[in-house]
């Protein structure tokens, strides 16, 4: 396995591994990728010559289950867990994919099926870089204070006539769940810390969803801290200067393939003019087929 | 269609799963389909099927396709 570095501006530098003569990306050992993986939180593999179609025939190997995910999103290549990413050309902000839903994937995979012509590249900011760079005032009131979520969930079907129904949403954070038969809706609130445990062990990740306008994700009807005031300026000021500074552009090339620690980095994209050929695909795997920290124990190793 | 296949296909149906995924060791969360979204058009459907209403103990309580077949012998629905 040939390997490099993506960029300084992450702790571990992620990884870059690219092809060598004559090897498939399926060759690769399982074991290698999944430590390299848990140590960097990013990988990019480069130069395989991956059929989008087959993309699954890659990620399965390190999914125990996708995420079944927005049904807004299209299906790509016949293939469910494929997905188009958001629709729009408009710039997204750092945000971990789906960190305020009940179903948090633990990885998220960017293939690049057409490169963009013109901006549209991917940002990436290492959340456990700007964790370590946050002001000890920021980091106490994070550590402290929980996110308040308000979601619609769409369910896929309606019921007429069926009216509204309690439901309790079994996961750590959530209540006030109800159903709405009649427009296919599952509202619920949920409780979730900006800063978790990340891979290895003493590592914190800021990785959440607060800088994106509620505008960018039709689920989430309302943000705020959990006693129902918002992020003071002055901490949302200071994560905006710092996340910038560590953001890492990546421009595309055909046939790239990003493996994304989703509880570690943050993601969001350039914006790129309407009609550019963009087109980026995503899976989302809710549990990886490898456990939490499962190579960055020094015990296990 | 036996009670037993009727009930596989309330599963099979309202998760969309497709035949060759399915077995009767099936349990919540183990394939994308059944995760926590899919379990309350499941719950629908099985409700809508008997005409029976779970008690909320009872929905967080079916994690298997078979544990599904002993709670609802306690709303008198026999699928074995």
């Amino acid at each position: 396995m040939e390997k490099k570095i993506i960029s300084n501006l992450f702790q571990d530098g992620g990884a870059i591994v690219t092809q060598k003569i004559n090897s498939k990306i399926q060759d690769l050992s399982y074991s290698k990728v999944v430590s390299l993986f848990e140590k960097t939180g990013l990988i990019l593999f480069k130069k395989f010559n991956i059929k989008p179609e087959k993309l699954t025939d890659i990620t399965d190997r390190f999914t125990e289950t996708y995420a079944v995910d927005a049904i807004r999103r299209k299906v790509r290549f016949n293939k469910k867990p494929i997905r188009n990413v958001d629709e729009g050309v408009k710039e997204v902000l750092l945000h971990s994919e789906a960190s305020f839903a009940p179903a948090w994937p633990e990885l998220i995979w960017f293939y690049c099926n057409v490169p963009p012509q013109n901006g549209g590249a991917t940002i990436l900011c290492d959340g456990v870089k700007l964790w370590n760079v946050l002001s000890v005032e920021t980091k106490n009131f994070f550590l402290q204070n929980p996110m308040r979520f308000e979601l619609e969930i769409p369910i896929g079907e309606k019921k007429k006539n069926k009216g509204k129904r309690p439901w309790l949403l079994n996961s750590v954070g959530a209540g006030n769940g109800y159903i709405d038969w009649d427009t296919g809706i599952f509202h619920v609130v949920l409780l979730k810390f900006a800063v978790h445990e990340g891979r290895i062990s003493g590592n914190l990740c800021f990785a959440n969803d607060i800088l994106p306008g509620l505008d960018t994700e039709p689920q989430l009807i309302k943000r705020s801290m959990a006693d129902g005031k918002e992020i003071p300026k002055n901490i949302l000021s200071e994560i905006e200067t710092k996340a910038n500074k560590l953001t890492y552009e990546h421009k595309w090339e055909k046939g790239d393939l990003l493996m994304i620690d989703n509880k570690r980095f943050m993601h969001g994209r350039r914006a790129f003019k309407k009609g550019d050929p963009r087109d980026i695909v995503i899976l989302q795997t809710a549990k990886a087929s490898f456990g939490y920290g499962s190579t960055t124990r020094s015990k296990i190793n | 269609m036996s009670d037993k296949q009727k009930y596989k296909s309330l599963f099979m149906k309202s998760l969309s799963i497709e035949p060759e995924k399915f077995n009767e060791n099936l349990k919540y969360n183990e394939i994308d389909e059944w995760d926590s979204i899919g379990h309350m058009s499941l719950i629908a459907a099985i409700e809508e099927e008997y005409k029976i209403t779970f008690e909320t103990d009872d929905i967080v309580d079916f994690s298997s396709f078979k544990k599904g077949i002993e709670l609802l012998k306690k709303y008198n629905v026999n699928v074995a």
